[in-house]
């Protein structure tokens, strides 16, 4: 034996020598003595922290990430004790499991959509019958461990637990529209409140049995093995966030090589005061396609994003048809372009109201054409839209400030897109053909939506952010611009 | 039956509370034995004697003090250590019978000794107090002190090797 060993010996006796009289312990001493109560809090913190989804910041996303891990030590430390208390373990494992997936999946764009897919629904079913089991088991555990303290069996609050669980299953299925109001919240904070009592009437009778269980030894401690299970969690969101980060965009490189044609037509509308910059990013068939045009109408607007970009927008209508016709034919180019580069390189979205002037046979717009450009390494490339349509919006109660929009008329002409990072010179345009009744102007409208921070979550595109709601406004993840195309042709 | 019932039959000398406060706390009566006493038959047999105490003693047990779990606690252990005393191999044995009874000055060290130590014990964290009184106080081995907080046994002796480092740092070489 070393001296060192024996000096901790000697301190070691010293210590058990001073604790050897027979005052009594202090009351920290007897709590200490009683491992089932750690175990026990854990296991009912989890389900409370787990049971109801708090919709305030990121807490519907944290607190369920503390109650699985909270389940999951209770249950481990518990899991020796009984076969009951094995399977909650088992089941708890399971809704971790699902838990973990949901919240990854929360970081893929779409991810939301995707959780209607059988398989995904079947996790679901699998993941709530684990809820009812472990409940379930919970109870049962905690009966045995009552008859083996020679109380009477049976834990009534862990069936009232189960019973309401049982119920709110039952109405997400038979009510999955659902949304709320307020007898519905009155209806789920009695519930809460129930379960918190349910919840501490279970912690109590556990406590009060003074049982002292059987812990099951473990090979990782809980510390780390909270860490590994929030390491995974996190390398889940990690991966998803750079999959995921951007819209599959295909750039190609593109020489932009003009026909003689459309040479000679693009300096007549440079004539009429198109920037040589626009037109050098338009197709040759839309060139040739604006050829004799009589006038052109430009204006240019800036605006700094959030992120530090500098955005130009270049908004362009031409005249086809003479004077006096009962409708003018007209073409729109609105042209937009990062003239500073912003920081952020997310999705970004453009927006056209489809109805601007508010009546339907004012205007009447052609397909919607467009593509996106940008420069990399000294090349141009080009690539489509990653989707480029008319969706329909909620309807004019939305949208107060565009109250003469009615919902059958609220729709929209929506471009996806990402940018590359990498590149620099990043633009774009939307090029459709106008006709316009007479006496009538043309009121194009439309945003530009820009995701100005890389900590989105759960991760949504920014035209799906917009569709879901209007919370992007005045919230600095997205940075949004309107611009308007306003003359009388 | 809650605390002040068994409490009360206990007092009153009613048979119903030596049943009530064995079927209660027995559980945690055996479980404060269990790391003290290795031998199964010396286990029952402290178990049965706490029980004999409890009811002859009843009368001494003072609210005002503690709460009784933490009565029951002490009577416990200190009747396990007793018996476990009793265990020692002989030449063990013979040191502790011709060790002469503490005097009222030894009392007053043994004392002062531990007002020193739960002055240091109190300055550790709410972990680390969890851990000591577990090791010293109740006697438990490094594996059932690492199963029941949730801690590898390599993690547990480390721990209380810090603590044992702070303490020692905090009391001095002369507290040995």
């Amino acid at each position: 034996m070393t001296d060192r060993n024996r000096t901790d010996d000697r301190f070691d006796e010293a210590l058990l020598a001073s604790l050897s009289d027979s005052a009594l312990p202090p009351e920290e001493a007897v709590r200490a003595a009683n491992p089932s109560r750690r175990a026990a809090r854990l296991v009912l913190i989890g389900l409370a922290l787990c049971s109801v989804m708090w919709n305030i910041g990121w807490l519907p996303y944290l607190l369920p990430v503390v109650g699985h891990l909270c389940s999951l030590l209770g249950f481990r430390a518990l899991s020796r004790e009984n076969g009951w208390f094995r399977a909650a373990y088992g089941c708890a494992w399971v809704r971790a499991a699902y838990g973990w997936a949901w919240l990854i999946l929360l970081n893929v764009p779409g991810g939301e959509e995707w959780a209607d897919a059988y398989p995904w629904k079947a996790f679901v079913w699998l993941s709530a019958a684990a809820l009812l089991f472990e409940v379930f088991s919970l109870g049962r555990g905690l009966s045995a461990v009552r008859h083996a303290a020679g109380l009477e069996a049976g834990v009534p609050a862990s069936y009232g637990l189960l019973v309401w669980y049982a119920v709110i299953i039952a109405a997400s299925v038979i009510f999955p529209d659902f949304t709320g109001g307020i007898p519905a919240l009155i209806i789920l904070l009695g519930s809460y409140l129930m379960i918190l009592r349910a919840l501490f009437r279970t912690v109590k009778e556990f406590e009060e049995t003074e049982y002292a269980i059987r812990s099951a030894p473990v090979r990782v401690s809980d510390g780390p093995f909270a860490v590994l299970m929030l390491a995974v969690l996190l390398a889940g969101l990690v991966a998803t966030g750079i999959a995921f980060a951007r819209l599959p965009m295909d750039w190609l490189p593109d020489d932009g090589t003009r026909s003689a044609d459309a040479t000679s037509a693009a300096s007549e509308l440079e004539e009429l005061g198109v920037p040589r910059a626009v037109l050098e990013d338009l197709t040759n068939e839309e060139i040739l396609a604006c050829r004799g045009a009589s006038r052109a109408v430009v204006k240019v607007y800036e605006n700094r994003s959030e992120d530090g970009g500098l955005l130009r927008f270049t908004n362009i209508g031409l005249r086809m048809s003479d004077e006096g016709e009962e409708t003018t034919e007209c073409y729109v180019i609105l042209h937009f372009a990062w003239v500073e580069t912003p920081r952020v390189c997310g999705t970004d979205c453009f927006h056209l109201w489809e109805y601007a002037n508010g009546r339907v046979e004012v205007c009447s717009r052609g397909e919607v054409n467009g593509r996106l450009l940008c420069d990399r390494d000294g090349t141009r490339c080009t690539a489509d839209y990653a989707s480029l349509g008319r969706r329909m919006l909620f309807g004019g109660a939305m949208f107060p400030f565009f109250n003469t929009v009615s919902s059958e008329e609220g729709a929209e002409i929506v471009g996806e897109f990402s940018f590359d990072g990498r590149c620099g010179r990043m633009r774009g345009y939307v090029f459709y053909p106008l006709t316009v009744s007479e006496g009538w102007y043309v009121n194009e409208q439309y945003n530009y939506t820009h995701q100005a921070s890389r900590l989105l979550y759960p991760r949504r595109t920014t035209a799906e952010m917009q569709r879901v709601s209007s919370a992007w406004m005045g919230d600095r993840t997205f940075w949004s611009s309107a611009s308007a195309l306003q003359f009388s042709p | 039956m809650d605390e002040r019932e068994i409490i009360a039959l206990l007092r009153a000398h009613d048979e119903a509370g030596a049943e009530a406060l064995a079927r209660r706390y027995g559980p945690l009566m055996r479980y404060l034995i269990a790391p003290i006493l290795s031998d199964e038959r010396d286990r029952e047999e402290c178990f049965n004697d706490v029980l004999l105490r409890v009811w002859e003693k009843i009368g001494l047990y003072d609210e005002e003090r503690g709460s009784f779990t933490a009565w029951l606690t002490a009577l416990t252990r200190n009747a396990a250590l007793t018996r476990a005393r009793r265990r020692l191999p002989a030449e063990d044995a013979l040191e502790e019978e011709v060790s002469p009874d503490p005097t009222p000055e030894d009392m007053l060290i043994a004392a002062e000794r531990r007002r020193i130590l739960l002055d240091a014990v109190a300055s550790l964290t709410r972990e680390e107090r969890a851990l000591f009184w577990r090791k010293y106080y109740y006697r438990q081995s490094t594996e059932q002190i690492a199963a029941e907080t949730g801690l590898t046994v390599r993690a547990a002796e480390g721990r209380l090797y810090r603590i044992r480092k702070k303490l020692r740092g905090m009391l001095g070489g002369e507290f040995v």
